[in-house]
């Protein structure tokens, strides 16, 4: 694995100014790696900063303590909320974050999601699961390097939440790349990850990494029970 | 679809009836009232029709409809650049908020008369001083569209590597829409008023130039046949132009579910 592909964040300090002038420190210490076909989770209580610390990787926060090194190529994003441009179509809303050099097909990404056919309806037409499933195409279109993605299934009902799981994997699969996802939710990180990064409360820093070594097709319940059991016990909840 | 469109036959009837009458309550003043200080539609409709056999009237609307097309979207340049600037900008808003205030409240006679004085009379002075009275309405309006820009969006474009032209033809202009069509609409009205002004004051052409003739004659027939001929040119503007490309610019929020 060349060492140029490899995604390294190392973020010591990101401090926040309050409305009232005063100081919140929102990260203390964060710092992984990921290789370039790995999936990392970033986990965590709530207001620990895996937010900040994603929006720092996307480079949309320059003000922080520290350096980000990112996989040479394009980065891609799948929202907590889709943050798909309502006023255009479907198909648009992919094709618009192409640009001139091409990307995937698209057609086929659409395909791949369930979401043939829907091209020319417009966001507001689409349940929130649906729009999901575009910002997630969006996202492949651009065969990204990096691919980050903010607590993509939350507010989702459980089987809808199962369903897109499955459907990111079998797209992550076969178009691999170095993925980087925040959740709080255990049981969807040891689904998915090669590897968890566990936070800590706030000012967030790393406590651990949690390696998932169970190959995919062999994380049925059981096995997805064992191993949040497992990551519990050797983090348990502060 | 069905019953729109019958919805749309009616509303045609309603309005075909609303202004019978109004021409029926005009016709049945007149008789009352002397035809040179109050003329009746027959007259006022008949001297319409000799000012389009002349050519005259053509020939004069031509001129005015060109000044406020010009006016017009040199104000929306103008003021949208303008604002968008200061809602994007806090600090030139707190600098330069004054200002809009103090042009929003100038009012257009004076600039009109001054642009007359410095620049001479010529069109310039007068398209600039139509223009000049418009912008801070227009970014009053646009500064406001800018503060609400959503940031969500942008940060989208900029992870998506937009660029400026595609963030600003499929992020920003769409965001701004309602507010381009709320400034474009109160601007037409302002404008075309604004132009017969400065017609009157420096010009020797124009609705505005002939109504100042008309005037000097006290010839009412002409003033309302001139009138009448300019508003029906606005309201064919805002039918066939301002309100389709309205419908279209909005068609996504229609397919709401």
């Amino acid at each position: 694995m060349s060492d140029a592909a490899r995604l390294k964040v190392d973020i010591a300090r990101k401090v926040f100014r309050t409305a009232d002038g005063g100081a919140l420190e929102a990260v203390r210490g964060v710092a992984f790696e990921a290789d370039s076909a790995e999936f990392v989770c970033l986990v965590g209580p709530s207001g620990c900063g895996k937010t900040t610390t994603l929006r720092i990787v996307l480079g949309l926060d320059g003000e922080f303590q520290g350096a980000v090194t990112r996989p040479p190529g394009r980065m891609a994003a799948v929202f907590q909320e889709p943050r798909l441009l309502p006023w255009r179509s479907v198909g648009d809303n992919v094709r618009l974050a192409l640009g001139d050099d091409g990307g995937a097909d698209v057609a086929a990404l659409l395909a791949d999601l369930g979401l043939a056919g829907m091209e020319a309806m417009f966001p507001n037409e689409l349940s929130l699961g649906l729009a999901r499933r575009v910002a997630i195409a969006r996202a492949f279109a651009v065969e990204p390097s990096l691919l980050v993605l903010d607590e993509p299934f939350v507010s989702l009902d459980d089987a809808t939440a199962a369903r897109m799981r499955r459907l990111l994997m079998k797209v992550w699969q076969s178009r691999p790349t170095c993925a980087l996802m925040v959740t709080h939710n255990i049981a969807e990180a040891v689904e998915l990850a090669d590897r968890i990064v566990v936070l800590s409360q706030r000012p967030g820093g790393v406590r651990g990494e949690f390696a998932v070594t169970a190959p995919r097709a062999e994380r049925n319940a059981d096995v997805i029970a064992q191993l949040t059991r497992d990551l519990l016990a050797r983090f348990p909840p502060q | 679809m069905a019953s729109s469109k019958r919805g749309g036959s009616r509303e045609l009837a309603y309005l075909a009836t609303s202004i019978g009458l109004l021409l029926a309550a005009w016709h049945a003043g007149a008789q009352f009232a002397d035809p040179r200080i109050f003329p009746g539609p027959v007259p006022v409709f008949a001297y319409l029709g000799q000012l389009a056999a002349s050519g005259e009237l053509w020939f004069d609307l031509g001129a005015t409809l060109a000044r406020v097309v010009v006016s017009f979207a040199v104000a929306m340049l103008v003021g949208s650049v303008v604002g968008v600037a200061l809602g994007v900008n806090p600090a030139a808003d707190r600098l330069f908020g004054p200002w809009v205030v103090l042009f929003l409240n100038l009012p257009a006679l004076v600039v009109i008369v001054l642009a007359y004085i410095w620049f001479g009379l010529s069109e310039a002075a007068a398209i600039g001083a139509v223009a000049f009275t418009k912008i801070p309405n227009v970014v009053v309006t646009m500064r406001e569209g800018a503060r609400a820009l959503d940031p969500a969006y942008s940060e989208m474009a900029r992870v998506f590597r937009f660029g400026r032209c595609k963030t600003l033809r499929h992020v920003v202009i769409p965001q701004l829409q309602p507010y381009l069509a709320a400034a474009s609409r109160s601007g037409v009205s302002l404008v075309w008023k604004i132009v017969l002004v400065v017609e009157l004051l420096g010009r020797s052409n124009g609705v505005g130039f002939q109504i100042y003739t008309a005037f000097q004659f006290f010839d009412v027939r002409a003033i309302i046949a001139w009138s009448l001929a300019f508003v029906v040119v606005m309201l064919a503007v805002e039918t066939l132009l301002v309100q389709p490309y309205e419908r279209t610019a909005t068609r996504w929020r229609k397919s709401n579910v």
